[in-house]
């Protein structure tokens, strides 16, 4: 399985995994054989998830417990399959509970600005709303009929008459009491004036002026006493007119009344049963006794105003929506529990909103434009929201959290609840709320919002944690191989050959970036049956093989290589200086990764080191610029600790060393390079020029133990694919941490070179290992008097820190030398 | 019978006017006549205006402010403003000819000096104002003129009355009725009125056959007693939209201006004239 390193001098070390790997140990094939079936056709397809036992556990529970504040949060990655396993939970609880209410806003006439909202029997508010607006149709109907019958006419005829004829008898009577005075009564453009009459024509001035003083004075005598008696009169008007208007209304009411009666009262009976239906249909009896004109339509001809102009009044239908039924939630054609997915929950599509309409410029509402939100709509059910939408939408969270922290659905305009109208609006009434939330979110987000929001945990108290990956084995491979042929025949896509299959568990197991794990990435996977099912198709194939799988893995990676490739060509080129042959000191091939487009992509770097008498900083090139990022630098500072600690022990570390990724023009993140800085370094301290045929990757400790990294194939290949271009010298090859080893899952084009000498994989514990391929020559380790042996590596290092000792001792002045020896005597 | 004109006379904005108004203008547009809105100012206002202590008493507002000429005239035109652009915008898009005058004088001579041969005045009556009405009936029956008092709006039967004595000349009668029958529901109810006379059972024959040729239909009735009380017990039976009378039966007349509030058509004596010289 292994072949042990190559020893040098006194110090050989062997361990299992470590040196020179053999290429089954670079890969893990799935055997088809096992498989037993041909193509996925022939394969059950009851499975939708797996990998996910923790998950399943979480989400029945939180399905299936009631009380408060169980709402559930189901964490993990995008496409893990989240959505699905909930919605086949919250499917088959809902299918056991009963369908809920219907739920209608109606208008409230005692305020108007505050619809009321009342619940109907699951599949009744349809059968209102129609009861309703046959009620109003019939009411536009029995209304005016009762108003144009001769019996209203008369009646209405004889209150206005009397009116009229109180006014005219008053004023009559006072002009007939005044014409016994020789003075008439006038009527003016806008009332009434008192006038001496001779004959029959009003006194003229000339006359007037012409009589005694006397009867002048007795006449404007007359005159104010009967001025004064008009004023009584008129007085009495406004009294009149009230009263009047009073009996018009009363008679209106009657008449409406004796219309409308039997019309609610069948209504009422209806719906006996709905004790609040009863009530609101007595309120609209009320209301229609006051609104009676609102059924009338204006008659042509009607003298309604000034010389017969008909006074605009509002539009009767708009009027009339007052009676209207919002049927805000129908359940009429559900069959259970009600299970919503809202893709887009901003605070309005949560809780609802109020619609305006424009009406001459003026934005005017009402209650039959409220709207329902999905709170509204899974109401009695389950509700499925992605929490990152959820939080980026303004007021969104903090509405969700009042709702279920109050146990109802306030309506409220977004403008509203931010202050930024003032005008009145709607003020529904709240609809009671009971409904079970699952937010689907990014594991970061649920501990954020654990950390620092005090209520999340209060009002997610079910955390459905996902697997990104399984475990693989024989058992897990027949179960993952059901998987493919269940979202093969779901999504209907060709069959897939086992051997297919076999290639599709190969690629789950490097997307989970271990041989020994499974990825139960949903999506990821159904892209590849998906893309392999059209290559399948470009070929003519029956059934999807494991070269169409190949192929669509290949022609993905190739759709979005062009960076990675022009890199490489760049080091074709020489204009990137990435050696892959020859040795060098202070100098080895680091290999770094890139994300695009959801690939990994390993790319070479150069790495170089350069020492000097200094004071033991070593100093980060990438850091000092500001290039570094914090993972890397920590990286850089534990390389200082591992030279003090394995060669200068007991002596000051009189270095100064530079470190650098040379040619990089990005961030770099990441610790992973950091046993090929230690190596460039100590190739520096030591002089010894070190192989740049190999690629170094992995982070080291204190201790000089090599640990693992992440993306270890994409890295290994990166470096192979550079090599191969330039053609394999057979020297070529990657130091990768045996730890990593479990991990290995590469192209078939890397481990046919391996197996033909063209290519090797190391592996490494300690960075003495690396040391000796990188070199070739034995690292050494300390004898009993704890020095290294001579002509080794680590001795020729440490020769080599003694000198910069003494040096740095030559060079420190007799003041800075004192104290040190005084210091030195009293230890 | 054929008018050139109708001639309305426009005192206020009251619902009786605009009673009246939309009568006026269903027969103008009907008969294709001219309207002519007529405001009177009145000279027993100005006179009044004139008188030192003269004042005014707001209705309904009881306020009170003194009075001169100027303040009068001004406040009339005011008013005559105000009713000819309402009497505009009631007007407008319909095809009506019209105009609108100004005529100082005491209210019949102003309406008399207004109108002319072929004219039809209408006026609105208040309940209260009986006497006036009967003045103003009489005033134009010495005119000749026909006259038309209209009072609130009533819903009624959609016919129309034509009372006149046996001895009315058919062909007038007859011809009348069908000009106004047009506006007022193509139905026409004939009344023999003081049919102690002999003939009239032949006269509604005429009347009968004279009508056959035309669209509209006709009923006949007998009215021997033409005292108020029969009047009012004819009328209350029959609610037509109005009832047309010839004034050369002075009690008749008298009986039906006080039944209000019926619509009143005034025929004078010379457009109703006797066919056999009774």
């Amino acid at each position: 399985m292994w072949e042990a390193i190559v020893a040098y001098g006194e110090s050989i070390r062997v361990a299992p995994l470590v040196g020179r790997l053999s290429p089954d140990r670079l890969t893990r094939r799935c055997a088809a054989s096992a498989l037993m079936f041909d193509t996925t056709g022939q394969a059950g397809d009851d499975v939708e998830i797996i990998g996910q036992q923790r998950a399943t556990d979480a989400i029945g529970f939180g399905v299936a417990i009631a009380e408060e504040g169980y709402n559930l949060f189901a964490m993990g990655s995008e496409g893990i399959g989240r959505r699905t396993l909930a919605r086949r939970f919250l499917d088959q609880a809902a299918a056991s509970r009963r369908v809920p209410s219907d739920w209608c806003y109606l208008f409230n006439f005692h305020v108007p600005h505050r619809p009321r909202a009342i619940a109907l029997a699951a599949g009744r508010g349809v059968a209102f709303k129609r009861d309703m607006m046959r009620l109003v149709d019939d009411l536009r109907i029995g209304i005016p009929a009762a108003f144009e019958a001769d019996e209203y006419r008369t009646r209405r005829q004889e209150i206005e008459s009397e009116l009229s004829e109180r006014q005219e008898h008053a004023m009559h009577t006072l002009g007939e009491r005044a014409k016994q005075q020789n003075i008439g009564l006038l009527r003016t453009p806008a009332g009434f004036a008192f006038a001496p009459f001779a004959g029959d024509e009003v006194m003229s001035p000339d006359k007037f002026n012409a009589l005694p003083d006397d009867e002048k004075k007795r006449i404007e005598q007359a005159v104010a006493v009967l001025q004064g008696e008009v004023d009584l009169v008129i007085e009495q008007v406004p009294k009149w007119r009230r009263e009047a208007q009073h009996k018009l209304r009363e008679l209106d009411r009657q008449v409406t009344r004796g219309a409308i009666a039997s019309l609610i009262d069948e209504m009422k009976s209806a719906y006996q049963a709905m004790p609040a239906i009863v009530h609101y249909l007595g309120e609209v009896q009320e209301d229609v006794l006051d609104h009676a004109h609102l059924f009338l339509q204006p008659k042509e001809g009607e003298p309604a105003g000034a010389l017969g102009f008909v006074v605009a009044r509002p539009d009767a239908a708009d009027a009339l929506r007052r009676y209207e039924v919002n049927l805000l939630i129908d359940h009429c054609a559900s069959t259970s529990a009600p299970v919503v997915y809202e893709d887009h929950p901003t605070h309005d599509n949560l809780i609802g909103r109020i619609d305006h309409l424009s009406h001459l410029g003026a934005l005017t509402t009402d209650f039959t434009l409220i709207k329902a939100g999905a709170l509204h709509r899974a109401n009695g059910g389950y509700l499925i929201l992605d929490a990152l939408k959820l939080l980026t939408q303004p007021l969104a969270w903090d509405a969700l959290k009042r709702a279920l922290r109050s146990r109802e659905v306030q309506t409220e305009p977004l403008a509203q609840a931010l202050g930024l109208i003032s005008t009145q609006s709607l003020e529904p009434e709240p609809i009671p709320l009971d409904v079970k939330i699952v937010l689907i979110g990014q594991r970061d987000l649920y501990y954020l919002l654990h950390a620092w929001d005090p209520e999340f945990g209060k009002l997610f108290k079910v955390a459905v944690d996902f697997e990104d990956d399984m475990e693989r084995s024989a058992e897990s491979e027949l179960h993952y191989a059901r998987l493919v042929a269940a979202m093969a025949h779901k999504n209907g896509l060709r069959p897939f050959e086992r051997t297919a299959v076999a290639r599709v568990i190969e690629q789950a197991s490097r997307t989970a970036g271990s041989a020994e794990r499974l990825s139960v990435e949903m999506s990821q996977l159904l892209q590849l049956l998906v893309e392999s099912n059209y290559w399948a198709g470009a070929r003519n194939h029956l059934a999807v093989t494991s070269d169409d799988v190949q192929h669509a893995l290949d022609a993905r990676l190739h759709r979005l290589d062009r960076v990675p490739v022009h890199v490489r060509d760049e080091m074709l080129h020489g204009r990137l200086l990435v050696a892959t042959e020859g040795d060098r000191v202070g100098q080895v091939n680091g290999l770094s990764v890139a994300e695009l487009g959801g690939e990994l992509f390993g790319i070479p770097v150069r790495i170089t080191a350069r020492v000097r008498l200094g004071s033991g900083s070593l100093v980060d090139i990438e850091r000092e610029s500001q290039l570094g990022g914090r993972i890397h630098s920590k990286g850089v500072l534990i390389l200082a600790g591992y030279l003090a600690a394995h060669y200068a022990p007991k002596k000051p570390l009189s270095l100064s060393a530079t470190l650098v990724f040379e040619q990089t023009y990005g961030t770099i993140e990441g610790d992973s390079a950091s046993s090929a800085e230690l190596y460039a370094l100590l190739s520096a301290l030591a002089d010894v020029p070190l192989s740049n045929s190999i690629a170094i990757t992995g982070s080291v400790n204190q201790h000089g133990d090599v640990q693992a990294v992440g993306a270890v194939n994409e890295k290994i290949e990166g470096y192979f694919d550079l090599c191969k271009q330039r053609g394999l010298t057979g020297d070529q090859g990657v130091i990768v941490p045996s730890a990593n080893v479990s991990q290995l899952m590469l192209r078939d084009d890397v481990i046919e070179a391996v197996a033909a000498g063209r290519f090797s994989v190391y592996a490494v514990q300690t960075i003495d290992q690396g040391l000796e391929i990188l070199a070739a020559m034995a690292s050494g380790t300390r004898n009993e008097l704890g020095r290294f042996a001579a002509g080794t590596l680590n001795a020729r290092i440490e020769e080599r820190l003694d000198e910069f000792a003494e040096r740095a001792r030559a060079f420190a002045t007799p003041r800075e030398r004192r104290p040190q020896r005084h210091d030195a005597g009293r230890k | 019978m054929s008018f050139r004109r109708v001639v309305i006379a426009l005192e206020d904005t009251s619902s009786s006017t605009a009673a009246a108004l939309a009568t006026a203008i269903g027969l103008a547009r009907t008969m294709e006549a001219e309207l002519v809105g007529l405001f009177i100012e009145d000279s027993d206002l100005i006179e009044f205006a004139a008188l030192p202590f003269a004042g005014e008493i707001g209705f309904p507002s009881a306020a009170r402010r003194a009075l001169d000429v100027e303040a009068m005239e001004r406040s009339l035109r005011a008013q005559a403003r105000r009713i000819r652009r309402e009497l505009g915008e009631r007007l407008a898009g319909q095809p009506v000819k019209w105009t609108f005058e100004v005529v100082r004088g005491r209210t019949v001579a102003a309406l008399a000096s207004a109108v002319a041969e072929r004219d039809l005045v209408v006026i609105s009556v208040r309940r209260s104002a009986l006497r006036a009405r009967a003045e103003i009936a009489r005033a134009f029956e010495t005119l000749c003129v026909p006259l038309l008092m209209v009072g609130e709006s009533h819903q009624r039967n959609s016919m129309m009355a034509v009372i006149a004595p046996p001895h009315a000349a058919v062909s007038d009668i007859a011809d009348d009725a069908v000009a106004l029958a047009r506006y007022y529901g193509r139905s026409v109810l004939f009344v023999a009125a003081d049919a102690e006379r002999p003939h009239w059972a032949a006269w509604l024959q005429d009347i009968a056959e004279r009508l056959a040729a035309s669209d509209i239909s006709s009923r006949f009735r007998v009215l021997a007693d033409t005292t108020r009380g029969a009047v009012d017990r004819m009328l209350a039976e029959e609610r037509p939209r109005l009832v047309v009378a010839l004034a050369h039966l002075p009690q008749l007349r008298n009986a039906l201006l006080d039944a209000l509030p019926y619509p009143l058509l005034v025929l004078p004596q010379d457009a109703a004239r006797a066919q056999d010289g009774g």
